[in-house]
């Protein structure tokens, strides 16, 4: 988000994001060729349908044929207390980070000095680039909000819907976000911290006794 | 961003966090063991622990034995044996299996690759434990807010968590991911 932030994009900068995101990449391709090692380079008879693929990943086949994970294949009628569940986490994740794509990242975008000139040509663009501004809204956090965003998406359509309370309590935006409820939406903040912890009990105990969600 | 963040505030915070995590925690384990004792709705964990937990390593990873706990504790011991075992990355069961390699040799003395089921768990659950996810917490929201007053609301928010045991003792990945996010 530094190259936002200044007014020149540095290609010193853009290459060494893109070395440190292709490092962390590095990991799951290491994972993946593993596996392709093991399955499609060995003896005849271990050959498997995702050999054949491009890119010949056997995480994307393992995950549809053996969690049925696809674009909206969760949304069940039985999978649906699961899916509720989810949804007070969703709905925070969404809640922030839609708002702060809408007041602070596009704002920001629009009024780069490369895109200035195509935004105040455009009447809509130039209303979505006004940009109140809010503590909460601060510049080096649009990593987060672009992520969260993806991610809720990703859980919502394409996912386990549930497992969005595992995942979402390991990032620090949903904390954030919760902060904001707090602090902006004091009402709904309460609620959220009630929901937290009356929510937390049960699952521990949920999990406990081996029921759902997990 | 201030310039004038007290030493003393973030130290001040920094101490009552410590404090509400390790309570927390504790009521978390607490709760945790006491409800592990009502009837299992999948006694799966019991095929895996022998029936009722015999020794104190089993009685303590009998209630962490859970989900893709079975997964990942499987994948530590006999490696990737079965095609949707890929689903899960070696991050996990790797600790799992160092943790539990070391918890061995300072019981027995002897180096082994061959560690318990049981093993493999408590080890995971202590490094889940140990991670020092508040503090970090702490320290990435001062540096993006700059207000330590945010970044105490925040990490007391975050020990309200949708999922304490997956997050704090389950050897899933989601410990080691929260520590990791909130490094960056």
């Amino acid at each position: 988000m530094l190259i936002l932030m200044a007014k020149q994009i540095s290609i010193v900068r853009v290459l060494a994001a893109g070395a440190l995101a292709a490092l962390t990449c590095a990991a799951f391709v290491l994972h993946q060729w593993t596996a392709y090692a093991s399955y499609c380079m060995a003896e005849a008879g271990t050959d498997r349908p995702w050999c054949n693929n491009f890119p010949p990943f056997i995480y994307p086949y393992v995950q549809e044929k053996y969690w049925n994970v696809g674009f909206l294949r969760y949304w069940t009628l039985s999978q649906l207390p699961n899916i509720l569940l989810a949804t007070p986490i969703l709905a925070l994740l969404y809640s922030y980070s839609l708002s702060y794509i809408h007041h602070a990242l596009l704002p920001s975008v629009l009024t780069h000095p490369i895109l200035s000139r195509i935004t105040r040509s455009s009447k809509w663009l130039t209303w979505l680039s006004k940009n109140p501004t809010s503590p909460l809204m601060n510049a080096s956090i649009a990593p987060h909000a672009l992520h969260s965003f993806i991610l809720a998406s990703i859980l919502l359509f394409s996912a386990h819907t549930q497992i969005a309370l595992r995942l979402a309590a390991s990032l620090p935006f949903t904390y954030w976000a919760a902060a904001r409820l707090l602090v902006e939406y004091p009402r709904i903040g309460k609620w959220w911290v009630g929901w937290s912890i009356i929510w937390g009990s049960v699952s521990i105990v949920l999990w406990a006794v081996f029921l759902p969600p997990a | 961003m201030s310039t004038t963040i007290s030493h003393a505030t973030v130290e001040n915070h920094l101490h009552i966090l410590r404090i509400t995590s390790v309570l927390t925690w504790l009521l978390t384990v607490a709760l945790l063991y006491i409800s592990s004792n009502l009837p299992l709705f999948d006694s799966s964990p019991r095929v895996i622990l022998q029936g009722k937990p015999s020794t104190w390593a089993e009685f303590f990873a009998f209630p962490l034995l859970r989900w893709d706990a079975f997964h990942f504790g499987h994948i530590a011991k006999e490696g990737y044996l079965y095609e949707y075992e890929w689903a899960f990355f070696p991050g996990g069961p790797l600790v799992m299996k160092a943790g539990a390699c070391i918890l061995h040799f300072i019981r027995t003395q002897t180096p082994s690759q061959d560690v318990s089921w049981a093993g493999l768990f408590i080890a995971g659950g202590l490094v889940s434990c140990f991670c020092g996810t508040t503090t970090t917490l702490y320290r990435l929201t001062l540096h993006h807010f700059g207000s330590p007053s945010m970044a105490f609301l925040t990490c007391l928010l975050a020990l309200l968590p949708s999922s304490p045991a997956t997050l704090r003792f389950s050897v899933c990945s989601e410990p080691f991911f929260t520590y990791l996010s909130y490094r960056g």
